[in-house]
C-alpha cells in the first residue's frame, strides 16, 4: 500500500569524513550517509541506525531528512552492507520531488500455496522482487502476487504481476517470476564429462606449441 | 578427478597465504539462501563435490542448489618414501581459495527451513566455518 505520510528522520551534517571517521561514527551508533540529486551539492550526513534499519523493515524508501532543521525529501537510493557482519555501513539519498517518477524496486510478496505444488510440482522463483516506475508518493511496500492457481507447467511473467494503481512494472513484460516446474526426483548427476573422456589433469595454455617448437629442432 | 580447470596457464603454483576478507562473491546472487564463509582456507574439489551432494539429496529434487566456488588453484605433493629434492611434485587435487564472506553455495526455490537443513548437512563436509544468511531484497 502506499504511503499517506512520509517519515521523517532526523539527519546531523557530517563535519569529518573518511573510513576513520566513519568507523567513529558507527561506533556510536550512527550512520555516515550522503545525500545527492538535482544538480544541488551532495551533503554529507549521519543518521541514526536504529531508525533506518526500522523504515526498511516496513519496507520505507521515501523519507523526509531533517537536516538541522532544513527539510529535504529524498529516496533511499543504495545501502552498503558489511557482507562479513550483519550491519550496514553507509547509506545513500537521492533528493526527488513529489512530481517526478522515480524507479525503485520493490519485494513481490507471493500469497498461497501452487495447486501444482500439491501434486509434487516444484515451485521456482525466478523473480522476487521487481523494478517499478512510479511518483514517490506511490511506492508501494510490497506487490501481491497469488500464486494459488498455478498448476504443473504453468508459470507467471512480469506481464501478469498487477502493481497497484499510479504504479508501471519496469521490466520486460516476457521476464518469468515464477512457475511450477514437472518433479525432477532425485537425479545423481552424471559423472564429470572430464572424467568420462579420461581426462584428469587440465591443458597448460601454450605448453602444445613450446613442444612442437623443441620437435622441430 | 572432480571439478577443475579445462585450461591452465601453469601447471603448477605456488601455494600463497589467504590474506583479508572477500570483497567479490559476498552476497547471495542466484538463489534465495546462501551458505557464507567465515574462515580464510582451501576447499578441495572433493569438499566441494560432497557439499553439493549433502544439500541435492536432502531437497530431494526441490529447488536449485548453486555452488559459488571453483576449484582453480592446483596443489602439488611428494610421493611417499621420496627422497627431498628433485623439483617439485605432482598436482595431487584442486583447491577454491576462500576468504571469510565468500558465498560458498546457493539454494532457491524451497523453505527457509529445508535450505537450512540442507546446508547443516553440507556445512559438515566443509574445512571452515560457515554460517547462513539470506538473499538482501531491495537495496
Amino acid at each position: 500500500m502506499a504511503k499517506t505520510q512520509i517519515p521523517t528522520l532526523k539527519a546531523d551534517v557530517r563535519g569529518e569524513k573518511g573510513s576513520s571517521a566513519s568507523r567513529r561514527i558507527r561506533n556510536k551508533g550512527s550512520l555516515p550517509a550522503v545525500l545527492y540529486g538535482h544538480k544541488e551539492e551532495s551533503i554529507a550526513l549521519t543518521v541514526d541506525h536504529r531508525e533506518v534499519e526500522t523504515m526498511l523493515k516496513h519496507g520505507t524508501l521515501l523519507v523526509e531528512l531533517d537536516i538541522d532543521g532544513k527539510a529535504e525529501q529524498a529516496l533511499i537510493k543504495a545501502i552498503q552492507h558489511d557482507h562479513a557482519g550483519d550491519g550496514m555501513l553507509h547509506v545513500d539519498f537521492e533528493r526527488v520531488s513529489m512530481d517526478e517518477l522515480v524507479t525503485v524496486t520493490v519485494a513481490l510478496d507471493f500469497h498461497g500455496t501452487p495447486a501444482g505444488a500439491t501434486h509434487g510440482g516444484i515451485v521456482e522463483y525466478q523473480l522476487t522482487e521487481i523494478t517499478v516506475e512510479c511518483l514517490p508518493m506511490d511506492i508501494p511496500e510490497v506487490i501481491r502476487v497469488d500464486i494459488a492457481h498455478l498448476e504443473i507447467g504453468d508459470s507467471i511473467h512480469a506481464r501478469d504481476v498487477v502493481p497497484p494503481e499510479g504504479v508501471k512494472v519496469a521490466r520486460d513484460p516476457e521476464d518469468m517470476v515464477v512457475a511450477v516446474a514437472a518433479p525432477r526426483g532425485v537425479e545423481e548427476e552424471a559423472e564429470e564429462e572430464a572424467e568420462k573422456a579420461g581426462i584428469t589433469e587440465p591443458e597448460v595454455i601454450g605448453a602444445k606449441k613450446e613442444q612442437e617448437e623443441k620437435a622441430e629442432e | 578427478m572432480g571439478l577443475m580447470p579445462k585450461r591452465v596457464k601453469h601447471r603448477k603454483e605456488q601455494r600463497r597465504s589467504v590474506k583479508g576478507r572477500a570483497t567479490r562473491g559476498n552476497t547471495v546472487a542466484f538463489g534465495e539462501y546462501g551458505l557464507q564463509a567465515l574462515q580464510p582456507g582451501w576447499i578441495n574439489s572433493r569438499q566441494i563435490e560432497a557439499g553439493r551432494v549433502a544439500s541435492t539429496h536432502f531437497l530431494a529434487g526441490e529447488g536449485k542448489v548453486w555452488i559459488r566456488i571453483f576449484p582453480h588453484k592446483p596443489v602439488t605433493s611428494t610421493a611417499a618414501e621420496t627422497r627431498m629434492g628433485k623439483g617439485k611434485g605432482e598436482v595431487e587435487y584442486w583447491v577454491a581459495v576462500v576468504k571469510p564472506g565468500t558465498v560458498l553455495y546457493e539454494i532457491g526455490g524451497v523453505p527457509e527451513d529445508a535450505a537450512k537443513e540442507a546446508f547443516l548437512r553440507t556445512a559438515h563436509k566443509l574445512p571452515v566455518r560457515v554460517r547462513f544468511i539470506r538473499r538482501r531484497h531491495g537495496l
